[in-house]
């Protein structure tokens, strides 16, 4: 055995003997682990919680609850939060499970699980954390910004929308690059929209100093809601003013709907009306060559079955939320609207499908944060469990409108955008640059930026996982 | 003399360009409303290029302006007949060449990788993107020998990023409001370690970003070092997100860890080699974990451990190839879990059977259906042909397969139960 694991390429690492793989029937009545298990070298041990985990999802997709809670006593002797990242990994992944059976019981659910209000200072600290260990709000606060500054060249009043505002870093640096502008600083108006009061008024009270001494025409527009309850009314667009969108990270929450009755009152023939779909945009782009042919080679797979369900037209059919979101912006005609989103498909319609695609995603988010921070910091710990954690459990445990974690990959979003009437404009050279120096600035290493038909990607090792586009409305000529 | 036909209506002075009156406008500081202009009536001429194929050529991509579709047609759909003297370049119009030759030669940036630049914009441009050339060469020398620091040009890092300070204090200002000051301190105390080495001028980029990067922090925070203590600035003071790449352990500091020692050693000798099979651990990773020993304790490097975006290849890839026995050991065990009462389950007798109450029927249905359905998942993820797999499981206990449950496992785990599923 030990033989013909190493022909498999395995590295010099000498191991046990696979024998000491722990899928040795453990009964309940055995409590400690076997002492063994411990000396198990971390690359196996990673092999195995992956087989592991994939099998417990397997279960728990099929809905036998009793080989699952097997499953997950099994990994449980190995996984572990504070341990190497497959141990963390696969730590928040059978919580994740376990949310998921534990919903069956929705009084035990509940009892385990009550809403508090310390959660949501936890979170948002989470987030500010999550800002600091890693650059990818950095990069893409500085690419939007970019963006941002590009568009509104010229323009004498600029009014930004700020779907999810909290960190006041962002605006400050844009308000810093508007000062220097040759022309001038523009009256700048910002709206933040969260979903708590005191998050903005910290905001209002960082920009509105930052803005004072660099003499710039600033107002701050607080906006305490959640982005789904957003009244586009209630933004008080002015005419004249540029708009400007910035949504980081918040756009796929518009997707969450009631998957089930979607898709039990779609024609089942619906083939034929989103073949006119495409069509329809294959027209309305001509000069996107690029996803037009991409759209003609994938004319076809895309009615086979593909192995990725969330291509499929069913899906691509705008969830309610999103359709009205898109249709109020459009009503508003944006200057430019930047959107910053999760590279991986975590929006599929079968569990085991959002559980490989996230496995493979957090997998890279949780590899980054080990090499650039140590295992025992508090703050990583924190934003492993509080952020990444609840997005994995958010993913696999919840359905319907409460997953609000509804990750797509960049392919998806052009197609939505482009089928609500936006128009894409490439994020130029200088965005790209500008994110290269932040990353050689502050000596982030193991990340890239990757740019493709106009879009940036944020890699970490080759894998993208952020993806920033811009987009304008687009009038039909 | 050509009139002045544009006149500003705030201040009445005259212009014979649309554009430049527009500019001049811009410094009237108008308010919003009135900065639309108050007759729109008036029509404006405008100039359409008369190549058809031009993209200018249809009215709604029209200029504002006679020079300038002249020069436009020139430039693009002309014969370049001016040529300036000292390079080859040729132009169409004249104006742009004789700017060009004003500047032509004057200045000039080279880069490392041999090209040479006028402007300092298009040098720190192609700078930024030249890290394919740098990379290059770090994983080569790291590869060879760290110690063997052959000359750099120090001068062009010093030299080739002008906005580098302006840029990266503008963000460190903004992107660390908390901890900039830490930040600072860390970073001299890690150049200053550097220095104080007495390899300075003989940096070369051949060590990849993270010098070009410590190099521009040095020239841009302090001018000559700070020569404190710099081991007691960065053992002492390691927030969590400190910089890994500002230790340099490589130079003989103390280590506070054992581990440290000896797997910096082995990253040192062998950072390539050890980390080939991470597929997902490029060189990249070997270089960062240098720098990362000198973090607590239990702090593994990544080269020593595999990442898990690695690990996850790395299953696939066994699930992919079908004769990997660990498998059939694993389906085999775990059915062998899940199972009460078979007969032949002394192995599972060893730690004593569990207490499932449900049927040994229904147990070994769903173990069945557990293989077929983790396999199922398999085959989505790695392509996986199941027919090899199924012909495996027909391989005799007494072949390569034993662990030291002996013949048993196969013998036992291999009840007819699994070939009847599949």
């Amino acid at each position: 055995m030990v033989g013909v694991v190493q022909e498999e390429g395995s590295s010099s690492v000498t191991s046990p003997p696979l024998q000491f793989f722990p899928w040795m029937p453990l009964s309940p009545g055995i409590g400690s682990p076997y002492p063994w298990l411990r000396e198990l070298k971390s690359e196996e041990r990673g092999l195995c919680l992956i087989h592991l985990l994939l099998g417990c999802a397997n279960h728990v997709a099929a809905g036998s609850v009793e080989n699952a809670n097997l499953g997950l006593e099994h990994i449980s002797h190995l996984a572990s939060p504070d341990g190497d990242t497959m141990q963390r990994i696969a730590a928040y992944f059978t919580a994740a499970l376990a949310d998921r059976i534990l919903k069956g019981w929705p009084g035990l659910h509940k009892a385990l699980n009550p809403k508090q209000a310390s959660l949501i200072s936890e979170e948002i600290h989470v987030q500010r954390l999550f800002f600091e260990l890693c650059p990818f709000l950095k990069l893409s606060y500085v690419i939007t910004n970019q963006a941002i500054i590009e568009a509104m060249e010229g323009e004498k009043m600029v009014h930004i929308i700020d779907l999810n505002s909290f960190e006041p870093a962002q605006w400050i640096n844009l308000l810093q690059t508007l000062s220097a502008r040759p022309e001038g600083p523009p009256h700048l108006r910002i709206t933040g929209i969260h979903e708590q009061k005191e998050v903005l008024e910290q905001m209002a009270l960082r920009l509105t100093e930052e803005a004072e001494k660099l003499d710039i025409p600033f107002q701050f527009n607080p906006i305490v809601s959640k982005l789904e309850n957003l009244d586009l009314e209630n933004l008080r667009v002015k005419t004249g003013e540029a708009l400007a969108v910035s949504s980081v990270l918040q756009l796929h929450t518009l997707l969450a709907m009631d998957d089930e009755m979607h898709r039990r009152n779609s024609p089942s023939g619906s083939k034929n009306p989103s073949s006119n779909h495409f069509q329809r945009v294959l027209k309305i782009n001509p000069n996107r060559r690029t996803l037009g042919e991409w759209l003609e080679k994938d004319f076809v797979n895309v009615y086979s079955s593909s192995p990725d369900s969330a291509l499929s037209p069913l899906s691509l059919a705008a969830s309610p939320k999103m359709g009205s979101f898109l249709n109020a912006l459009r009503s508003l005609s944006p200057k430019l609207m930047v959107i910053t989103e999760q590279e991986s498909n975590h929006n599929g319609f079968t569990l085991m499908e959002r559980v490989t695609e996230a496995l493979n995603f957090y997998a890279a988010l949780f590899d980054c944060l080990e090499s650039t921070v140590s295992r025992a910091s508090l703050e990583r710990h924190k934003v492993e469990k509080i952020l990444f954690g609840e997005e994995i459990k958010n993913i696999i445990a919840c359905e319907g409108t409460d997953r609000k974690e509804r990750h797509e990959k960049l392919e998806k979003w052009i197609l939505r955008l482009e089928l609500a009437g936006f128009g894409s404009i490439p994020l130029s050279y200088h965005g790209r640059l500008q994110a290269n120096r932040l990353l050689q600035s502050y000596g982030y290493d193991g990340y890239k930026i990757k740019e493709e038909n106009g879009c940036l990607f944020i890699c970490w090792q080759d894998r993208p996982l952020y993806s920033v586009s811009a987009w304008r409305f687009r009038r039909y000529d | 003399m050509a009139t002045n036909r544009f006149l500003c209506e705030i201040c009445g002075k005259g212009f014979q360009r649309d554009q430049n009156l527009q500019l001049h406008r811009r410094g009237h500081n108008l308010p919003w409303k009135l900065k639309q202009r108050a007759n729109k009536e008036v029509r404006k001429r405008v100039y359409v290029c008369p190549e058809k194929t031009c993209v200018h050529h249809h009215p709604s991509r029209a200029l504002g302006d006679l020079t300038g579709i002249k020069k436009h047609f020139c430039r693009k759909h002309g014969e370049k007949k001016w040529k300036c003297e000292k390079c080859s370049k040729r132009y169409a119009v004249q104006s742009d060449w004789k700017a060009h030759s004003k500047t032509c030669g004057t200045r000039e940036y080279k880069c490392d990788c041999g090209t040479l630049f006028s402007r300092r914009d298009s040098f720190i441009t192609h700078r930024a993107f030249c890290d394919a050339l740098a990379e290059e060469t770090a994983r080569v020398n790291a590869a060879s020998s760290i110690s063997n620091l052959t000359g750099g040009n120090m001068n062009y890092h010093l030299m080739g990023n002008p906005l580098g300070p302006s840029m990266a204090q503008h963000f460190s200002s903004i992107f660390k409001p908390n901890s900039s000051n830490d930040h600072h301190q860390t970073r001299q105390g890690g150049l200053s370690l550097w220095m104080s080495q007495g390899v300075v001028p003989q940096v070369s980029e051949a060590m990849g970003n993270n010098i070009q990067e410590i190099h521009q922090l040095g020239s841009m925070t302090s001018s000559g070092a700070i020569f404190g203590d710099p081991l007691a600035v960065s053992c002492s003071n390691t927030p969590p997100s400190d910089h890994y790449q500002l230790n340099w352990p490589v130079f003989g500091n103390k280590m506070p860890s054992n581990n440290a020692h000896e797997e910096m050693s082995s990253t040192l000798v062998l950072p390539l080699s050890k980390v080939k099979e991470a597929t997902a651990a490029s060189q990249l990773v070997s270089v960062p974990s240098l720098y990362s020993t000198q973090q607590q304790q239990s702090h593994q490097t990544t080269s020593a451990t595999m990442s898990a975006t690695a690990l996850l290849q790395k299953a696939a890839q066994i699930g992919a190839t079908s004769t990997d026995p660990s498998f059939l050991g694993s389906f085999g065990l775990k059915s062998c879990s899940s199972k009460v009462q078979d007969g032949n389950n002394k192995f599972c007798g060893l730690y004593g059977s569990s207490p499932m109450s449900t049927n040994p029927e229904s147990d070994v249905e769903n173990s069945g259906n557990d293989q077929i359905s983790t396999l199922d998942q398999l085959q989505m993820y790695s392509a996986k042909r199941q027919k090899t797999f199924q012909s495996d499981q027909d391989i005799p206990a007494g072949g390569q397969t034993r662990d030291f449950l002996g013949v048993g496992v196969q013998a036992i785990c291999h009840p007819s139960s699994i070939n009847g599923w599949i």
